[in-house]
């Protein structure tokens, strides 16, 4: 029920805000001029093209990359990833142990 | 009978009146208006003073005249789709307020905590969606900051606020609701065990949502002297006045979140009369946005590796901390 309600009520308002966004355009468009400088892309006074202002979808999370999994993953190489065959059985070992504990807290797997 | 009959009809009162969208109208204008008197002031500024008694209806006039301004939309970029996806997040923000004490009929069920939690992402989705519907560099760049910000810090307010929910569930039988929690969180607060649990979640949960404002130290998105104004910079008239709005929304809703699950609602007036009640959250509400506010004021911009690393490094592992204890204990 809750969902149903939440749900609703988000409903009301998304309808209610979208229809004064388009009364906001009906009522502005009176007075408005298009002209090319308005719809132009803003480069603090540089030229772009559309080209170059568009980015692909792959860009979205670059930051995230950047900042954040590459120093961890440069970090982890180094730490980690020394060669040794006895290394990756001890990581391997704890992989497994933390699966086990994981499984144990989230209460077991029934049995039969 | 009747109150059943009733009941479609008072949700849909709430939802427009109190505390739906007039009402957070009203609210989200007094905060704007005392967060930048207040930030003036610490700034040693005059602050809004022009418009109404000492300028208290400034952010309305500002309002009002992005709403009545034209609409630019750049080349190729989406007309109606950034309207709709802020509407959808004031909506959002608006279903938060009816599962909290201040709804005269409080929507909850239990673990309707998760159904809380998913509302409160959809603003941060909003305004991360915003900077790739134009055509801008600085627009992507500021999504992209934001996306990056957004895995840590609603990772640490969502496990903030998750601490007095699993407290006031296993030991009050709040049932993982935000409501019931609401109701009983002032209880935590007389079991001197988990005081310090309550302490901790409250810093994580204060400087996430520091973040999730996108105020100081955390405006790396929109940081105005390298990327104009982040994912809103191709934005203008009504839509302008609809991130400002969803800022300022996000601002008393989370505030009063962490009024009622961290500072115990209307303690210690649980039983006293309404308007000491009310006075009381008022109150308590005013102290949380004066804090956020010095923390703005007080606090140079950090780098977004900066940022990241004191999220990941302290935060996340603090409130981490406090949840784990407390479903422990």
């Amino acid at each position: 029920m809750v969902v149903l309600e939440t749900a609703v009520s988000m409903f009301i308002v998304t309808l209610l805000a979208y229809g004064l966004y388009l009364y906001s355009v009906k009522v502005t468009k009176s007075f408005s001029r298009k002209t090319r400088e308005k719809v132009l892309i803003y480069a603090c006074g540089e030229d772009i093209t559309e080209k170059e202002a568009l980015l692909a979808d792959r860009h979205l999370y670059i930051t995230i990359w950047n900042e954040v999994f590459k120093p961890l993953y440069d970090s982890l190489r180094g730490k980690v990833h020394t060669g040794i065959l006895n290394d990756w059985f001890f990581w391997m070992f704890m992989a497994l142990i933390i699966a086990y504990a994981v499984i144990i807290m989230l209460g077991g797997v029934s049995g039969y | 009978m009747v109150i059943e009959i009733l009941k479609p009809l008072m949700l849909v009162g709430e939802t427009l009146i109190y505390p739906g969208i007039l009402f957070s109208f009203a609210v989200a204008i007094f905060t704007q208006w005392f967060r930048r008197k207040a930030y003036a002031r610490m700034q040693n500024r005059m602050g809004p003073t022009y418009t109404g008694l000492a300028g208290t209806l400034q952010p309305f006039a500002d309002y009002v005249k992005l709403f009545f301004k034209e609409d630019i939309v750049v080349i190729r970029g989406y007309t109606k789709l950034p309207a709709f996806l802020l509407a959808l997040a004031i909506g959002a923000l608006v279903a938060i307020l009816l599962m909290l004490p201040i709804c005269p009929y409080s929507v909850y069920a239990p673990y309707d905590i998760i159904i809380a939690a998913y509302l409160l992402i959809w603003p941060t989705v909003t305004l991360a969606a915003l900077g790739f519907l134009t055509p801008s560099p600085y627009g992507a760049m500021g999504s992209s900051r934001l996306l990056t910000l957004t895995i840590a810090y609603e990772v640490a307010f969502i496990i903030s606020i998750l601490t007095p929910v699993v407290l006031a569930s296993r030991i009050l039988r709040a049932q993982y609701s935000l409501y019931l929690t609401s109701i009983y969180s002032w209880l935590l607060w007389t079991n001197p065990v988990l005081i310090p649990l309550i302490i901790i979640s409250l810093l994580t949960a204060i400087i996430s949502l520091q973040c999730k404002l996108l105020d100081k130290p955390f405006d790396i998105p929109e940081a105005e002297q390298e990327i104009v104004a982040g994912p809103f910079t191709e934005y203008s008239g009504p839509k302008l006045a609809f991130i400002i709005f969803i800022h300022d929304m996000e601002q008393y809703v989370n505030s009063l979140i962490i009024v009622f699950l961290f500072l115990g609602g209307v303690a210690p007036f649980v039983e006293g009369p309404l308007w000491a009640q009310i006075v009381t959250v008022i109150v308590k509400y005013i102290i949380v946005v004066l804090v956020l506010t010095w923390i703005k004021a007080m606090v140079a911009r950090f780098r977004v590796d900066q940022a990241i690393k004191m999220l990941w490094k302290y935060i996340v592992p603090l409130s981490l901390f406090a949840l784990i204890v407390s479903s422990i204990i």
